[in-house]
């Protein structure tokens, strides 16, 4: 192929799959200048990349971000996400391959760029060997969809985790009847042998970690805002993969510290704010002007982004797939939109907030289907909120000049 | 004091002296490929026609899509808080105002003193905006002025099934095939209009008044359209292509007494 973009991918695909390859790319990245806690995401990500691509000893399993992540880590399991995958490639710049090769393999454009660049970069070759594939039915029903599709075209068992949308007692208890059965399913398939005392230490690990994300949230309240919010776009992948490992305590312990540190020293990250937001849904994972435009030129701080909500309580150690039952039927995005809207307030109201931004991502029937429900529940408190159309991963879906526009009349409007 | 206010627009610049509470003198020109150039032109003309220097002006602030490019104004400000201040300035009692322009519409609700409350923009589709007439009217071998009372003797729309400016010229192609009149197509594309607008308007909330501005407002039949399906009169300004000029002015004149 004469696209230089597939020389890229020829050469990431090498360097993930080589152990050289590997040292020479955190080499590089513990060289580049980033905040300490990057530092921490980054190592985690190559451990991830390490045990998926180079390493044959634990079975992968592909899965949406939905699915507990301790459940992997207490199983002795690697997880592949390829929704935070399409997100990383967005950020080097690969994801118009991606997005091109799925509308070659008949993807329609009006999916989700996120999946479809998914699909376009599973067929590059440039993600790893998949044992088996897992997804949640809630909240992104495209997802399992997706996900589905792997597995039949490479031969691998699926299993769909059928998640309730409402949150009850019988929800939990069909969930937590799901993750026994999943694991049953698992051993099964890909020889794992079950060990309690392991998948306790994973949620023993993941409440530590939980700790220390509510004292970063409990820090973030501090005005002016020690933080930027474009700097917390990879809080999704986070939240979604680290816990239970225990790259999620130092992961949060080096960002808490790191905050501390801003607010001590009485230098924030962002230096004009002007108006204090909450961010909805996604931020744009490649670089873009959007962001920087909003926070440097317009003085629009990012307070809190919804992302980056520990939404769910303490896990039970001694009843773990109950607790992992209760966190996936228990996630905002799950059952009806005024939980949503309940949670964006109280948020919008502790990090005094004058206003609401939902970036609604292309194809994302999930976040912008309700938006009318949302934005009534917040003019109903007297909070403005300004819906932004555009691409978190396709820089040619995202139009600055139209989107600049919008962001600089609702910080008019916010003055 | 004299302050300016230019709005840049896709397809026109509006220029606007101000002196304290008094309109002085306007412009409105063609913005062609150049938008600092439109703006320079907009403004040495509507101070000819105040019969001021440049140099009396204590500050000029520009709006609309081509506001970036007038690096000769002291602010740049959104049409957005300029449609509202312009809209309150000419009605006090205005609570919404509907602009559509050349290429973009947009529906903004006003506040006390005329602050934007909420606002709804189109600026990615040409369908609802005034280049969907010119196209319609190039088919139809009309001039813009001349569409509006050709709707108006229309006795039934031509249904505009179309949400897209170059499939609906092909579907007018096939109505004019079919025998449908002049008049009737040109009454459906500004229904069609109507109901774009409309659509996008309730998602902001329509309360009334209701003032109608930018260069479609001149077209009297979307103006019926609208109309029609608002469920509320509009407020036509004398001048509906100058208010965002003025809203720029009247924050210039702000800036300047501050």
């Amino acid at each position: 192929m004469n696209d230089p973009k597939d020389v890229r991918i020829r050469l990431l695909s090498w360097l993930l799959r080589s152990p050289l390859g590997l040292r020479l790319v955190q080499a590089l990245l513990a060289g580049r200048p980033q905040k300490p806690h990057h530092h921490v995401s980054a190592d985690f990500f190559l451990e991830m990349a390490r045990a998926a691509y180079a390493s044959r000893t634990r079975p992968v399993v592909w899965s949406n971000i939905f699915v507990p992540s301790e459940l992997f880590w207490g199983l002795g399991i690697v997880p592949f996400f390829p929704e935070t995958w399409a997100g990383l490639a967005a950020s080097m710049g690969l994801s118009a391959l991606g997005v091109s090769q799925a509308a070659a393999l008949g993807y329609p454009v009006d999916l989700c760029t996120v999946h479809r660049s998914a699909a376009g970069l599973r067929v590059s070759r440039l993600f790893p060997r998949m044992d088996a594939v897992v997804a949640t039915s809630h909240t992104c029903d495209l997802a399992s969809q997706m996900l589905s599709n792997f597995a039949h075209a490479e031969g691998k068992p699926f299993f769909l985790l059928d998640v309730p949308q409402r949150e009850n007692k019988e929800a939990v208890d069909y969930s937590t009847a799901q993750l026994q059965r999943l694991i049953e399913h698992w051993c099964e398939t890909l020889g794992i042998v079950f060990d309690l005392d392991r998948l306790r230490h994973a949620l023993h690990l993941s409440n530590k970690a939980r700790t220390l994300a509510l004292e970063v949230a409990m820090l973030r309240e501090a005005q002016p805002a020690p933080l930027r919010g474009s700097g917390m776009r990879d809080q999704l992948g986070m939240l979604t993969a680290m816990f239970g490992h225990p790259s999620g305590i130092r992961y949060y312990q080096t960002l808490r510290d790191y905050t501390r540190q801003r607010i001590t020293s009485s230098q924030p990250e962002q230096t004009l704010q002007r108006v204090r937001l909450y961010w909805m849904h996604l931020m744009p994972y490649f670089e873009s002007e959007l962001l920087s435009h909003l926070e440097d030129d317009l003085g629009g701080v990012v307070a809190w982004e919804e992302v980056s909500t520990i939404w769910w309580d303490e896990l039970d150690e001694r009843d773990p797939l109950r607790s992992l039952a209760r966190k996936m039927v228990s996630l905002f995005f799950n059952g009806p939109i005024q939980r949503r809207a309940e949670m964006a307030l109280r948020l919008i109201q502790r990090y005094h907030c004058q206003g609401a931004i939902h970036f609604s991502h292309w194809g994302c029937r999930q976040s912008a289907g309700a938006l009318h429900v949302l934005r009534a529940r917040l003019r109903q408190e007297g909070v403005p909120l300004l819906i932004l159309d555009g691409d978190c991963i396709d820089p040619s879906n995202l139009q600055l000049g139209p989107l600049h526009t919008r962001l600089e009349a609702f910080i008019e409007m916010l003055l | 004091m004299y302050v300016a206010g230019i709005d840049i627009g896709s397809t026109s610049g509006e220029a606007l002296i101000l002196e304290d509470e008094r309109i002085v003198g306007w412009s409105i020109v063609d913005t062609g490929y150049s938008s600092r150039r439109a703006a320079e032109e907009a403004l040495d003309l509507a101070l000819s026609h105040s019969g001021i220097e440049r140099t009396q002006l204590q500050r000029i602030v520009a709006t609309g899509y081509g506001r970036v490019a007038v690096d000769f104004a002291h602010q740049q400000v959104t049409e957005i808080t300029c449609y509202a201040r312009g809209a309150y300035f000419l009605h006090p009692q205005v609570q919404t105002v509907i602009d559509i322009g050349g290429q973009d519409s947009k529906v903004v609700a006003v506040g006390a003193g005329g602050r934007p409350l909420d606002f709804a923009m189109n600026d990615k589709c040409a369908a609802g905006t005034g280049r969907f007439l010119e196209v319609i009217a190039r088919a139809l071998q009309l001039s813009l002025p001349e569409m509006g009372d050709w709707a108006l003797r229309a006795k039934q729309a031509a249904e505009i099934s179309s949400t897209c400016t170059v499939f609906a010229e092909s579907e007018v192609v096939t109505l004019v095939a079919e025998g449908a009149t002049r008049e009737e197509i040109v009454a459906g594309i500004c229904r069609s209009i109507a109901r774009r607008v409309a659509a996008m308007a309730a998602r902001v909330g329509v309360e009334p008044p209701v003032m109608f501005a930018g260069g479609v407002a001149r077209n009297c039949g979307v103006v019926r359209a609208l109309e029609e399906a608002l469920g509320h009169p509009l407020i036509v300004p004398e001048e509906p292509q100058i208010v965002g000029a003025l809203g720029a002015a009247l924050v210039a004149r702000d800036g300047a007494t501050t």
